[in-house]
């Protein structure tokens, strides 16, 4: 599970922390206020959190879906029931959470001061704008208040529904506060105000799982299609969220794809039964339905012929090998420093520390001092320094976007890996990437290999999407059961975790993995991977922009680099330091 | 506690008297603990002559209810805590040279053997467990330390251990067969809140019942988000809460003395934003 600021106060707040979906029409009620973001986000954990602990969410969503049948406009409904449910929330939890009413006006000031719902723009949306400022005077701005005029001599209605709104934090029941928030829509809202034709659009309330409707989901799409960038293979984090709706995979693609991939990365080495197990563990949450490969590349034979296929595999490694080549004295000089590096990260690590002391180890080539000097510290006090053991798992991004600097990120890799395997530090290389719903994990070298295994880090290819989190989460099952005392993963990124070719659509699971969802994500797995004692170091080559989300999912143990001819070194270093801090 | 324990354990202090030269290690602890059943399940073991094992999560009271058993059996209290590099001659002794001779320096658990102390090992998991084989001995029938060159020490019949250990903490490891055999072990509860309303109001007599449940809450919720893998344990804190409430009836800002001892601890930016989050709501 992953969990976002909302989320996480909605199970703080519902007192039940079961992983769980918002129900249809509550999610369409919330969905404007957790889109604005900022605190009326945060706060929409609070008042969800509170809307179940109270009343129970299923509960509300059940007397919602019997108003939509009922024909009551949706669009109108939902945000008065909104409007109650906020109230009672902060009434009725208020003597528990003193800080609500805080928040509530930390997120009204910021509804009113930038309008993120449109209110200003219905005369049913000034409503709203004389509830906030009236519940919260100190947030009304030069904006509101102009819009209040427009109430002079409405002072009746507007004490009617002020009273309507405060008796709902009397309501009991779910049923009770809806419908006290129909009497408003009765007695107030349509009864008063017109409705707001200015942005008429196709009712999504019209579309629901109940209805049994099978057509095309006609919700409005108000962001402009994303403009096709042709020149950068690698689309950025902005560019990924907005085109994230729109790629997806057809049906027939999708059954292409394990004959695919076992033609262009190789056949699986779990058993079927192992890899069923770790998809139930790992393919939780927001990678569901989601499938793993872990394979060891493929057999020789793929590189030779004449295909087209083999044709590229084989330009692929040749590239690598031709990089290796063209660097073997500068690439030897490199393993032999980070060698180096860890060999006094080590020394000072493993070495006992020796004291002269009074008490201790007794040497005897000092004895002469008894009688003779006044301290003779005799002994050898003997500070054992830590001696356990350290495995190491190195996790390097495939995705399309390292295509441009494969050859080097190959070089590096190997360079840090031939170094571990000097010093025997056991080590697994792994490369990852995503095709539709496929991770593929591409295995170059298992924990216990031989140093000559090291060279198949040369057969690295960079290609397609990357979901950080699964790939994690699938590296760390392994990693787990290995019986040193420290776990270290080093994962070497160039960007965010991105995976826009979302293969097969889910209505009830709507978050795709970009730009937040997957942030989230990989931040949640590197603190579940470091709660079970994993160190997870991550190397990043990016821009100045997604700097501060990469801080954000590593935390401290974050290190960025410039050129992907540094990755060696710098994962050495940063390896070293993790080793002297164990 | 039953009254049955009561007796036996009076007859037990008047049984084994403590030598003068170390009363100064008989001290009450600052808080009693809270939790009947608990210490009579420890009372009875120990009066058994058995050495205890507590095992519970952060903030379940093992180190409090270790003092105050040795506190209500009138022990002196040894006190090691377990890291990495605890070898042998942590716990037993070192040689040393004294009067013209080489003797043995005794360690902590050597001293309680020699003066029937309480010794309480503190987590106890965090050490390798080749390093703390040498307790074997000291902990089954045998009841003696058996140190190269030099005597036996027989424990004194008075002398417990009590172990205390965090399942799930990074670094530390399984305790092995061998030397579990050798406890019972009591599994700590995790606090009620009714439990830590008499915890904190008899740590800080004149805080504010209020205060005093604002913070409950917030240790509550941050507990459940921890069991519940939203958070790591670093922030479900008593001590810090303790201190909080403390800075709170000192005068502080209820949001700035939790900010300076439960938030501020998140080093994780992540993880302090929904920290954070979880404070904004119980604290203006």
């Amino acid at each position: 599970m992953s969990i976002d600021r909302e989320e996480s106060l909605f199970l703080t707040v519902s007192e039940d922390h079961r992983e769980r979906a918002y129900p249809e029409y509550i999610l369409l009620m919330s969905d404007p206020y957790r889109k604005a973001g900022g605190m009326t986000a945060v706060y929409e954990g609070v008042i969800l959190g509170g809307g179940d602990k109270l009343f129970g969410l299923e509960e509300l969503n059940l007397w919602l879906r019997r108003h939509r049948y009922a024909a009551y406009n949706m669009h109108v409904l939902l945000p008065i029931v909104h409007m109650c449910l906020e109230y009672t929330v902060r009434r009725r939890l208020e003597p528990e959470r003193p800080g609500i009413p805080a928040m509530a006006e930390q997120a009204a000031g910021q509804l009113l001061e930038s309008d993120p719902l449109r209110l200003r723009h219905s005369s049913r949306g000034w409503l709203n704008i004389y509830w906030l400022t009236e519940q919260f005077p100190r947030c009304a701005n030069e904006e509101s208040r102009r819009v209040l005029k427009h109430f002079t001599g409405f002072e009746d209605v507007l004490q009617l529904f002020q009273r309507l709104v405060r008796d709902s934090a009397a309501c009991t029941d779910a049923r009770a506060l809806v419908e006290q928030a129909v009497l408003l829509y009765k007695e107030v809202f349509t009864k008063y105000f017109a409705p707001d034709h200015s942005h008429d659009e196709l009712s999504v309330f019209e579309i629901s799982n109940d209805d049994m409707w099978e057509g095309e989901y006609l919700a409005p799409d108000s962001e402009e299609p994303p403009e096709p960038d042709k020149s950068d293979p690698a689309l950025n984090y902005e560019k990924a969220d907005m085109a994230a709706n729109d790629v997806t995979l057809s049906e027939e693609a999708m059954a292409a794809i394990p004959e695919y991939l076992a033609q262009n990365f190789g056949p699986s080495f779990q058993t079927e039964k192992a890899l069923a197990e770790i998809e139930h563990t790992v393919c939780v949450g927001i990678h569901e339905e989601r499938r793993l490969l872990f394979t060891d590349g493929l057999p020789e034979s793929a590189y030779e012929g004449t295909t087209a296929r083999a044709g590229a595999l084989k330009a692929c490694r040749d590239a690598n090998l031709s990089m290796l080549k063209g660097h073997e004295d500068s690439a030897r000089q490199g393993i032999r420093s980070i060698e180096q590096a860890f060999q006094n990260a080590l020394n000072l690590k493993n070495d006992p520390e020796v004291y002269r002391s009074d008490r201790g180890v007794l040497v005897n080539s000092a004895l002469w001092k008894v009688g003779r000097c006044e301290d003779p510290q005799l002994f050898h006090k003997i500070f054992r320094q830590d001696q356990s053991t350290v495995v190491v798992e190195l996790l390097i991004d495939a995705s399309g976007s390292q295509s441009v600097r494969q050859s080097m990120v190959a070089l590096q890799s190997y360079m840090f890996s031939a170094a571990l395997s000097r010093i025997q530090i056991p080590h697994r290389v792994m490369s990852y990437c995503t095709y539709g719903n496929y991770t593929v994990l591409r295995r170059f070298r298992d924990y216990d290999d031989k140093p000559a295994t090291d060279r198949k880090i040369l057969e690295y290819r960079a290609t397609s999407n990357n979901r950080d989190g699964l790939a994690l989460a699938a590296a760390g099952i392994d990693l787990l059961k290995r019986r040193e005392d420290h776990k270290i993963v080093i994962v070497f990124s160039d960007g965010l975790p991105n995976d826009m070719v979302s293969g097969r659509v889910r209505p009830d699971v709507p978050e795709k993995y970009v730009g937040d969802a997957a942030i989230r994500d990989t931040c949640f797995q590197v603190r579940k991977l470091r709660r079970e004692g994993v160190h997870v170091i991550g190397i990043f080559l990016g821009d100045d922009g997604e700097l501060e989300n990469e801080r954000m999912i590593y935390g401290s143990s974050f290190l960025r680099i410039r050129r992907a001819e540094d990755f060696g070194g710098s994962a050495g270093k940063r390896l070293s330091e993790t080793l002297l801090l164990l | 506690m039953r009254e049955d324990l009561t007796n036996r354990l009076n007859q037990f202090k008047e049984h084994h008297c403590v030598d003068a030269a170390v009363q100064g290690r008989i001290t009450k602890p600052p808080v009693d603990f809270i939790g009947e059943e608990i210490l009579e399940l420890a009372v009875s073991a120990l009066l058994q002559g058995e050495n205890i094992l507590l095992c519970g999560g952060k903030a379940t009271g093992k180190n409090i209810l270790a003092e105050n058993l040795a506190w209500l059996f009138a022990r002196p209290v040894y006190n090691i805590s377990f890291h990495v590099n605890t070898d042998s001659s942590t716990l037993i002794g070192t040689d040393t040279f004294v009067g013209g001779e080489v003797r043995l320096r005794n360690g902590p658990v050597a001293q309680a053997a020699v003066y029937g102390g309480f010794c309480i090992l503190d987590e106890i998991n965090m050490a390798k467990n080749d390093a703390v084989a040498v307790l074997h001995s000291v902990l089954d029938y045998r009841r003696l330390i058996d140190v190269p060159g030099y005597e036996c020490i027989p424990m004194h019949p008075a002398t417990r251990f009590i172990a205390t250990m965090n399942y799930g903490y990074a670094g530390t490891r399984e305790l092995n067969e061998a030397l579990v055999s050798r406890f019972t072990v009591i599994r700590m509860p995790t606090l009620q809140a009714q439990q830590l309303h008499r915890l904190l109001q008899t740590d800080s007599p004149n805080a504010s019942d209020e205060n005093i449940d604002r913070c409950i809450g917030l240790f509550m919720d941050l507990n459940e988000k921890a069991i519940n893998g939203e958070i790591s344990t670093h922030p479900v804190d008593l001590r810090g809460m303790i201190t909080a409430l403390r800075l709170m009836t000192d005068g502080m800002r209820p949001k700035d003395a939790v900010a300076i001892s439960i938030t501020n601890k998140c080093f994780d930016e992540y993880e302090y934003q929904l920290v954070q989050d979880v404070v904004m709501t119980r604290f203006v």
